[in-house]
């Protein structure tokens, strides 16, 4: 057999034409090289996500983003930016009260949160083998803020509204665990109970089986149930006491926001939770590969189906609703990152979970300082919401979206 | 009896037609057989029964709020109401306004009566809209207000008083205009979605249709809640304003409404009645359609813009009660009903008697001075009937 020349012509990897004439040993080397080549491009893909990740978090943190009210002239923006470099440099000598941590806090924080709800959202596309599954669209925001509307009803006496979600420094002082964290509780189990009740919905419509316009159905009427119950409290509050401003602070909550998550608190108390969630994920990824083949199939390569699938939605409803419960309600990021990632990595839950936080990470940074610059930075939902509806029909119009997974 | 056939080619063709199953796209009245059936004692008691309620109703109508009105003042000044345009035509000197002020309660009765008819004719119609929707897509979530229409209606209120400001209420005719631009403009958008995404170029998907609708519909929430937030910020007597207008907790009963409400009832209703039979064949697939002569496209075009404008009047006119037109022709069908015109009269003429209990829930709540939507009552009224439907049977369409 003739020496063949493997890089005598470069194969793209996604349009390879084997003419029938060459003989079957050719045409394997030329499958493995194709092979090779996705591969080498989706981890270069996951790689390059990573880096541009950490470029971008360096880049918010130590450059100074102009808020929508001051003036914007180049002499001030360099004069602030200076005063921003001076408090970064005496945070690293230790000095830990110049406002510099809470630059530090918040934005780690919404890395997290990126990575969290864009991950959160591939495992239940991969799960319920749809690509229209996401927190957003399962319930598991509506659950939160059932659960938050439920929290403010009976166990917030104060009529204010700086009651929503977020504590102060001062209070994270004074307050112990357990009062600081009840909120937060509430919103969790919301959520989770938000899960249960519609992918049970799901299963008894399609009699065991999860398809997508079953899912979609038991998640509006959910929705739709517990927005008639939180706008039920909302009249009540305001029918009580027309002072009563605690049926804003249920609007606020489903605008979302990352201005009150600022002390080192809120930051240990997301992380406990999300980095081994995301830990465990990235462990399992495999299985959901087996899993989105079918049950029976998973079931013969000896995947316990059950307990996999359990254990994945679990952890991503989580992961969600921990989000939802510090920051307030911010959807779509789990429905548009695993789409947009898909188009680099292809369908492999092995690159395609690590793509997703990289990517789900970028996101969030890049619509907070853009939602800074412009003034919006405390309706993050309506700037998350407008890129995921447009990103809806054009991945429709490509012809994509909504009929089959992968 | 029914008829018999004469000749032999129209024995043969009404063979064929049972067959295959094309009978009931012929006109015609029922048959003198159909009216001794069991079938038909059984819809003619259902019936019956919901015109007791009905009629129930809309005593209770008079009979609720503050000023509790005696049954012979109220026939009384309803039938003032309706002698009032005929003498005033035929009699020279016929002072309308003397005998409208001789009666106790007069405008208030005659508000009521027109409030009553809003909200029993918004029912009616959005529900034929959903069984109309539902057959078409032959699936229970594509109901009309998935597709945008409601979040329209809110874009349209929103623009509306931007556009007047504190005058809005002045200028209330624009408001129909903004309302059924902006809610064509985005069920539009959803259709053109599901054309895109169709597998071949020209072929429609219903499943991007409706994941489009419901895209816009959650956007629309969003930005709802956003405007909300800003407007309660300014403290201009805005929010005010477009609460009343999104609620619907003020059905508007002045002449102008009255009329845009009833000509957009009628031209949606009346082609409905006369293409009820036809319906039925867009429940086939599109050879099938072809095989029976019926044109498919303008046949289910036909149906769409019809059932989109149902729920547009309804949605304008009576505040936002969309989980009605989801649920009650679903229930209909869980029920085994199958053919369109049943399906329609039925579910129109019960989510009519929900739609007006549901009014008149809000107007005895609204008498303890709190104003609740009537989109919340209406779910949580209908929500216990649906999981209900779907716990008995399993899913139909499937």
């Amino acid at each position: 057999m003739a020496k063949v020349n493997l890089r005598a012509r470069r194969p793209d990897a996604n349009n390879i034409t084997l003419r029938p004439a060459e003989d079957e040993q050719l045409t394997r080397l030329r499958q493995e090289q194709v092979r090779r080549q996705k591969v080498k491009n989706a981890n270069r893909a996951v790689a390059v996500a990573f880096i541009l990740m950490f470029l971008l978090y360096a880049f918010s943190v130590l450059l100074y983003v102009v808020p929508a009210a001051t003036q914007r002239n180049l002499a001030v923006i360099l004069s602030m930016q200076q005063v921003k470099l001076q408090n970064f440099l005496s945070f690293l000598n230790g000095e830990k009260k110049n406002g510099y941590s809470i630059t530090l806090v918040r934005y780690t924080i919404i890395v997290l949160s990126g990575a969290a709800l864009a991950s959160a959202g591939c495992v239940f596309q991969g799960s319920f083998k749809n690509i229209i599954a996401s927190p957003t669209t399962m319930g598991v925001q509506a659950g939160a803020s059932l659960g938050n509307a439920l929290y403010t009803l009976f166990c917030v006496h104060v009529v204010t509204e700086t009651i929503i979600t977020q504590n102060t420094a001062e209070q994270v002082d004074s307050l112990s665990i357990w009062e600081l964290n009840k909120q937060q509780l509430f919103a969790v189990a919301g959520s989770l109970i938000a899960i249960w009740i519609v992918s049970g919905i799901a299963a008894l419509l399609g009699k065991g089986s999860f398809s997508g316009g079953n899912i979609l159905f038991a998640g509006i009427v959910f929705s739709s149930f517990t927005g008639a119950i939180v706008s039920i409290i909302e009249y009540y509050f305001m029918y009580m006491d027309p002072v009563d401003t605690r049926w804003r602070a249920l609007r606020v909550f489903g605008m979302g926001s990352f201005d009150r998550v600022i002390t080192v608190y809120h930051l240990i108390m997301m992380a406990v939770v999300l980095v081994p969630c995301l830990l465990v994920l990235l462990l399992i990824s495999p299985k959901l590969n087996v899993l989105v083949m079918g049950e029976e199939e998973a079931a013969t390569m000896g995947v316990n189906v059950r307990f996999y699938r359990t254990a994945l939605i679990t952890v991503g409803t989580l992961m969600a609703a921990i989000v939802y419960a510090f920051c307030g309600a911010i959807g779509f990021v789990g429905f548009i990152v695993p789409q947009i990632c898909r188009r680099f990595t292809g369908p492999d839950f092995r690159k395609l979970i690590p793509m997703c936080m990289s990517v789900g990470a970028i996101l969030l940074l890049l619509v907070y300082n853009i939602a800074f610059w412009f003034g919006y930075n405390s309706y993050l939902n309506l700037f998350v919401s407008v890129m995921g509806c447009a990103m809806m029909i054009y991945s429709l119009a490509k012809g994509k979206g909504g009929r089959s997974y992968g | 009896m029914a008829k018999q056939p004469k000749t032999a080619i129209e024995r043969n063709a009404r063979a064929m037609a049972q067959v295959n199953g094309l009978r009931t796209l012929r006109k015609g009245r029922p048959s003198r057989a159909f009216l001794y059936s069991r079938k038909w004692k059984k819809i003619r008691n259902i019936l019956l029964l919901i015109l007791a309620v009905e009629l129930f109703l809309f005593s209770l109508n008079f009979r609720t709020g503050a000023n509790a009105f005696v049954p012979a003042e109220t026939y009384a000044n309803l039938k003032a109401m309706f002698r009032i345009p005929f003498l005033s035509l035929f009699q020279d000197q016929f002072d309308a306004d003397a005998l409208r002020d001789s009666l106790p309660y007069y405008y208030e009765t005659v508000a009521r009566f027109k409030l009553s008819l809003i909200a029993f004719l918004s029912g009616v119609i959005i529900c034929v809209g959903g069984a109309m929707f539902q057959t078409i897509f032959k699936n229970p979530i594509a109901s009309p207000n998935m597709l945008g229409v409601s979040t329209g209606v809110s874009f349209g209120n929103v623009l509306f008083v931007l556009a007047f400001q504190l005058e809005a209420e002045a200028h209330l005719p624009m408001r129909y205009a903004y309302c059924y631009t902006a809610a064509t403009i985005l069920v539009l958008i959803a259709f053109a979605a599901g054309r895109l995404s169709g597998k071949r170029l020209g072929q429609f998907s219903v499943e991007g249709t409706i994941i489009a609708g419901m895209m816009i519909t959650q956007l629309g929430g969003v930005i709802m809640q956003y405007y909300q937030l800003r407007l309660q910020a300014d403290e201009t007597g805005l929010l005010e304003i477009y609460t009343a207008l999104a609620n619907g907790d003020v059905l508007y009963q002045d002449m102008i409404s009255m009329i845009v409400f009833l000509t957009c009832s009628a031209l949606t209703l009346i082609p409905m009645f006369f293409l009820r039979f036809r319906f039925n064949a867009v429940a086939f697939n599109d050879m099938e359609m072809k095989a029976m002569g019926v044109n498919n496209g303008v046949l289910r075009a036909t149906g769409l813009v019809l059932g989109s404008l149902m729920a547009t009047v309804a949605l304008i006119h009576c505040g936002d009660v969309g989980f009605l037109c989801m649920v009650i022709p679903f229930m209909f069908r869980q029920r085994g009903q199958t053919e369109f015109g049943e399906v329609a009269f039925l579910s129109g003429v019960v989510g009519g008697t929900v739609s007006l209990a549901v009014r008149i829930i809000i107007s005895m709540i609204a008498d303890w001075g709190i104003a609740i939507p009537a989109s919340v009552i209406t779910t949580l009224v209908m929500l216990p009937m649906f999981i209900f439907t779907l716990l008995r049977r399993g899913s139909a369409f499937q």
